[in-house]
């Protein structure tokens, strides 16, 4: 199929169709293409809008070699090395949390060097934090101290298992990003004849896709909010056969439909309906020393991880809707 | 389900080179704009397409009667494993023809308003373009000559991506 010369010229309004489905890289170099391209991939909008219709999943990784990788779920090769940290970093806790395409990292057992970064452009920016003093939650308890070390990103808020009131009642916390303050606590599932799995030490938060999740880690079960914020709309799902993973700590991901699990550096796929495991040899060649996380790509830009930048650059996206 | 009978009502489509198409209502109601026409009765016999030539009509019309046929969605849970995989692989094919008529297939679509045809070319056009350099692009899509980036522009474009270029 030759690439003819044609006198068609698809408008610009479908032409943004086509380019949701397209890879950041790819787009990264079809920012030059014309003076339109340029400003269209570089606006708020459709910077949103591609990540959320591509939904393309990477694996976080330290290799065996030491390097924190990155590399799609649906290409495992080339595997990308992560930008190097402003400050020391090794082996765990030090990627604390991922949510549209921005990763945030922090130096370890110190809270004061955190950078976030873009996974696919590599842009790193060094960050101030801000400390929240308004909490209702204790967070002195060792053993929800524990957890509060990563939040899980769902829906614009931040959740934790944290614990509350004199006596400890265990509840799932949500930080509002837009109001930088604590709202409403999200209702935990109708549990029936079931123990308190939030006070169960063997159970964690986990966001699968876009939605809030409380995994197992022991039983295999999965509780999943199918509706954010709908207590009724709390799911159990039970993972068959997994007794296969007694006695190790898999991690739990989430792929177009289908959940992964990384065991012993190894990586399985959970079909929900058909509740069968099938084993993922092909990530054999990725040399996995630890599993961190998922992320999608995106070409937001960690700049946006300061409010004020955001407020600015969504004030002057106008047009292309 | 239904199939096509001698006793469907039929519609006639008419391309930009003078050709008529014979077809069943129930295909052409794949496409909302003729759907809309048709409940609006603002459709005589012949519907007249004066900005799609024969070549891509036809074409549009392989995928509505395709689509048309296929049995929709919670008809049936066992039939429809098969009929997606079926119509999966349909449109593979259909979507295996050079870039220009593909180009001239979505503008119709988009026309036309059949959301699927829509989203089936832009994926198409985005998996042949991925690996495609900026020069390739701007000939393949007929970029606008007078958009270009000045030399000094895309040098710069080119620095501040150049994590796209590795």
């Amino acid at each position: 199929m030759a690439c003819e010369e044609q006198s068609t010229t698809v408008p610009q309004d479908i032409i943004i169709y086509i380019l949701y489905h397209l890879p950041v890289k790819t787009l990264g170099r079809f920012r030059c293409v014309s003076k339109e391209w340029l400003s269209l991939l570089s606006k708020p909008h459709f910077i949103n809008t591609h990540h959320k219709t591509l939904n393309r999943n990477h694996l976080i990784f330290w290799s065996k070699d030491g390097l924190l990788c990155s590399v799609p779920f649906d290409d495992l090769e080339p595997v990308s090395a992560l930008p190097n940290l402003p400050f020391e970093a090794k082996w765990c806790g030090d990627i604390l949390c991922c949510c549209n395409g921005l990763v945030l990292a922090s130096g370890r057992g110190s809270f004061n060097n955190f950078a976030v970064f873009n996974l696919t452009t590599k842009d790193l920016r060094s960050i101030t934090w801000k400390q929240v003093t308004d909490s209702p939650y204790d967070h002195y308890d060792w053993e929800s101290y524990l957890r509060w070390s990563s939040g899980v990103f769902v829906n614009g808020f931040i959740h934790w298992i944290a614990s509350k009131g004199s006596d400890s009642i265990q509840v799932i916390a949500a930080f509002s990003l837009a109001e930088e303050k604590f709202i409403s606590e999200v209702p935990s599932p109708d549990l029936y004849n079931d123990v308190d799995i939030l006070s169960d030490k063997d159970c964690e938060l986990v966001a699968l896709g876009e939605k809030l999740a409380i995994f197992h880690s022991v039983k295999g079960s999965i509780w999943l909010m199918n509706e954010y914020g709908v207590q009724k709309s709390w799911t159990k799902i039970v993972v068959s056969e997994y007794s296969r993973f007694l006695g190790v700590e898999p991690m739990i991901f989430y792929d177009k439909g289908k959940i992964m699990i990384e065991a012993l550096r190894r990586m399985w796929m959970y079909d929900l309906e058909e509740q069968t495991f099938c084993k993922r040899d092909d990530f054999k060649i990725l040399n996995l020393r630890r599993v961190i996380s998922t992320c999608v790509e995106s070409l937001v830009s960690p700049e946006l991880a300061d409010p004020i930048n955001y407020r600015q650059l969504q004030a002057q996206d106008g047009g292309w809707e | 389900m239904s199939t096509s009978s001698s006793s469907s009502k039929k519609i006639v489509l008419k391309s930009a080179d003078n050709e008529t198409f014979e077809i069943d209502e129930i295909v052409a109601l794949e496409s909302q704009a003729i759907k809309n026409m048709i409940e609006d009765e603002c459709a005589d016999n012949v519907i007249p397409l004066g900005n799609i030539d024969s070549k891509t009509l036809s074409k549009i019309i392989e995928y509505c009667k395709k689509h048309a046929e296929s049995p929709k969605k919670d008809d049936n849970a066992d039939i429809d494993e098969k009929a997606v995989e079926d119509l999966k692989s349909f449109d593979a094919e259909f979507a295996k023809v050079d870039m220009p008529l593909i180009q001239d297939i979505l503008m119709a679509a988009n026309f036309l308003n059949i959301d699927n045809l829509i989203g089936l070319m832009c994926r198409t056009i985005a998996d042949r373009i991925k690996g495609k350099t900026p020069e390739e692009i701007r000939k393949i899509l007929n970029i606008n000559k007078n958009d270009l980036l000045s030399p000094e522009q895309e040098a710069k474009a080119r620095e501040e991506n150049s994590w796209a270029f590795d």
